[in-house]
């Protein structure tokens, strides 16, 4: 009954437009205080814990090396790159911005960092060739998200902070569903260009072209060989990684790629830094919750509830997808991963499903999240640097969006693509 | 970039300096790991504090930004249902979120109180070589409590008299035609 109320009391704060982070830790601090033997100084032990965590500490050093990168305009020198690949195809430059958005996604964690980045360059070039303006909105807004799966990620970061499973592993299981879900996202968008006619098709391959920009691009390119072929190979921890990449970033940006100035860095880091106290409020609130659900033993008992239903895994995790779509319309991810991990993976485990694949699950919901109306943050990332209606936006991520839900679907079946490189 | 005054003017200094400060202690961590990486990959040596100084340099910077996240207009929340009420009632939610954040800062500022006299009392010190004062690296719990505080009163003033004190800044969305209604959340991340 205690839960039910506090339930009713969370979702209702939140939904009058209290902040995720106070509302969490409020109502999870006066169940701890109703409970008896609960002194009331666990609150701060458990708020203290929670961000003293060595995984943690690896968000704000990828906030800070996305947002160099991102503000470094590095994507101009990619979209060249690939374009002179891939621009013989029917909507070349489609598909360019497409495969930046996954080149994007090797070195940022967040979606709307992608997104934005992606945006800011590229919807002017592609209303130069005709394509409509809601397709190429869709299309960033879309692309956008595989920033969550493709390693480094900010939701594997959360989810192995919260849960306890070690973050390195999370990022390599993310590593084949990304590029799945990528070659999905590909083929998509081929095939609507195509079928509609957009954009315009070069006569030939620009090998000439290709070789001439790699130089140029190299530097950019070895960042996500840095990030992902260290943690592949070991070398070095999530933590060390995110910390030498941003370090990384800084000498591409500012002496390389001459894109920033010292001045900019430093702006930069302010910004990084209040966005990554951002997060760690929230996981702060959640770990309150997470507390609370503990002590009073809810996790069990709907560990025990599932297990009294006799469900199978197949059908835990049909579920799971489905309260996780629809939580996705009006929560944001940091807050969707905070509030559910706790509950689902006991359940996950306890149906003998992997931890890890559940957490590819998890975080292809919270791509799928960043595009869901009314609060999905991608469409109006793109509805802001497109400058069209939100509504325009939705119209062009729907076929995206039915690509998105069969990868979910293969994705949440297939449990060989989250765990064949571990 | 833009400062920190609007629409709080008197608390921008203040919040610089305290923001100014976080950063320092973020780059510094940021450093410390770089060294710890490339060491342990190169010269095969690890240093002992470095993890914990990492921890704690993080925390601390946390402590010092959290409310100035809330300033800044970062913290999430959902406005969507809010925006539909008329002025009066919306004005309401907004006094009631304030009421959360300055309930929640208090009862923060008040769970370590205990906590940390604890600590100061017995001597305690953290486990690694580095033996640092456990009391001073929870008062950072309290430190967040009083940012959270000083960010909610300072919301709940603005409510009060003036308007929605949580509305993003302009510059964000400035060019959407969907502008009102990207204030439906504030996360820039996920």
């Amino acid at each position: 009954m205690t839960i039910i109320l506090a339930a009713i009391g969370l979702l209702g704060l939140m939904a009058l437009g209290a902040h995720v982070a106070t509302t969490m830790g409020l109502i999870s601090s006066a169940i701890a205080l109703s409970i008896d033997n609960v002194p009331i100084a666990v609150i701060a032990q458990t708020a203290f814990k929670s961000i003293n965590s060595y995984p943690l500490m690896a968000v704000p050093m990828f906030i800070l090396m996305g947002n160099i990168m991102m503000r470094g305009n590095i994507v101009f020198v990619l979209v060249d790159l690939i374009g002179s690949l891939v621009r013989f195809f029917r909507g070349g430059l489609a598909l360019t911005v497409m495969l930046a958005c996954v080149f994007f996604a090797a070195i940022s964690g967040s979606s709307v960092a992608s997104a934005s980045a992606i945006g800011a360059s590229t919807v002017e070039e592609l209303k130069k060739e005709r394509y409509p303006a809601n397709f190429s909105a869709a299309l960033v807004a879309v692309g956008g998200t595989l920033g969550l799966m493709i390693p480094p990620s900010l939701g594997f970061i959360l989810i192995g902070s919260i849960v306890g499973i070690p973050v390195d592993k999370l990022f390599i299981a993310g590593i084949v569903p990304g590029l799945f879900e990528a070659a999905l996202l590909l083929i998509t968008t081929y095939v609507i260009c195509r079928k509609k006619g957009y954009g315009s098709q070069h006569a030939a391959i620009d090998v000439k072209g290709f070789f001439t920009k790699l130089p140029r691009s190299s530097g950019a390119l070895s960042m996500p060989v840095l990030i992902m072929g260290s943690i592949y190979l070991g070398l070095f921890t999530p933590t060390e990684v995110s910390a030498v990449a941003a370090g990384f970033s800084i000498i591409l940006c500012v002496y390389i790629y001459r894109s920033l100035g010292w001045q900019d860095i430093w702006g930069i880091s302010k910004e990084s830094v209040m966005q990554s106290s951002m997060i760690f409020a929230v996981v702060l609130g959640g770990s309150l919750i997470g507390f609370v659900l503990a002590r009073m033993g809810a996790s069990a008992a709907l560990v025990q509830l599932m297990v009294d239903m006799n469900m199978k895994p197949w059908q835990f995790l049909l579920l799971a997808n489905l309260v996780l779509l629809i939580l996705g319309m009006f929560l944001d991810g940091v807050a969707m991963i905070v509030l559910t991990a706790p509950l689902l993976f006991p359940i996950a485990t306890q149906l003998g499903i992997n931890p890890i694949h559940f957490a590819v699950i998890m975080v292809a919901n919270v791509e799928i999240a960043t595009l869901t109306p009314p609060i999905g943050l991608n469409l109006f990332v793109m509805s802001s640097i497109a400058k069209i209606p939100v509504e325009s936006v939705v119209k062009g991520v729907i076929p995206f969006f039915a690509t998105r839900l069969i990868a979910l679907g293969v994705l949440t079946y297939v449990p060989w693509l989250s765990l064949v490189l571990l | 970039m833009k400062k920190t005054e609007e629409p709080f003017g008197r608390a921008g200094p203040v919040l610089d300096f305290l923001l100014t400060v976080a950063t320092i202690l973020s780059l510094i961590a940021t450093a410390i790991m770089i060294i710890e990486g490339l060491s342990r990959y190169i010269l095969n040596t690890s240093y002992f504090w470095a993890e914990e100084m990492v921890r704690f340099m993080m925390v601390w910077s946390f402590s010092l930004t959290i409310g100035i996240a809330g300033f800044k207009k970062l913290h999430i929340r959902t406005e969507l249902l809010v925006q539909k009420f008329p002025r009066a009632v919306q004005r309401l939610c907004w006094i009631l979120s304030c009421a959360t954040g300055i309930t929640f800062a208090l009862v923060l500022i008040y769970s370590a109180i205990p906590q940390i006299t604890r600590y100061f009392q017995m001597g305690i010190v953290s486990e690694s070589n580095l033996e640092l004062p456990m009391w001073l690296l929870y008062l950072s719990m309290p430190i967040a409590g009083l940012g959270l505080l000083w960010y909610y009163l300072s919301a709940l003033r603005y409510a009060w008299s003036v308007g929605d004190p949580f509305m993003p800044e302009a510059e964000d969305f400035s060019t959407s035609p969907d502008s009102d209604r990207t204030r439906t959340s504030t996360n820039p991340l996920l």
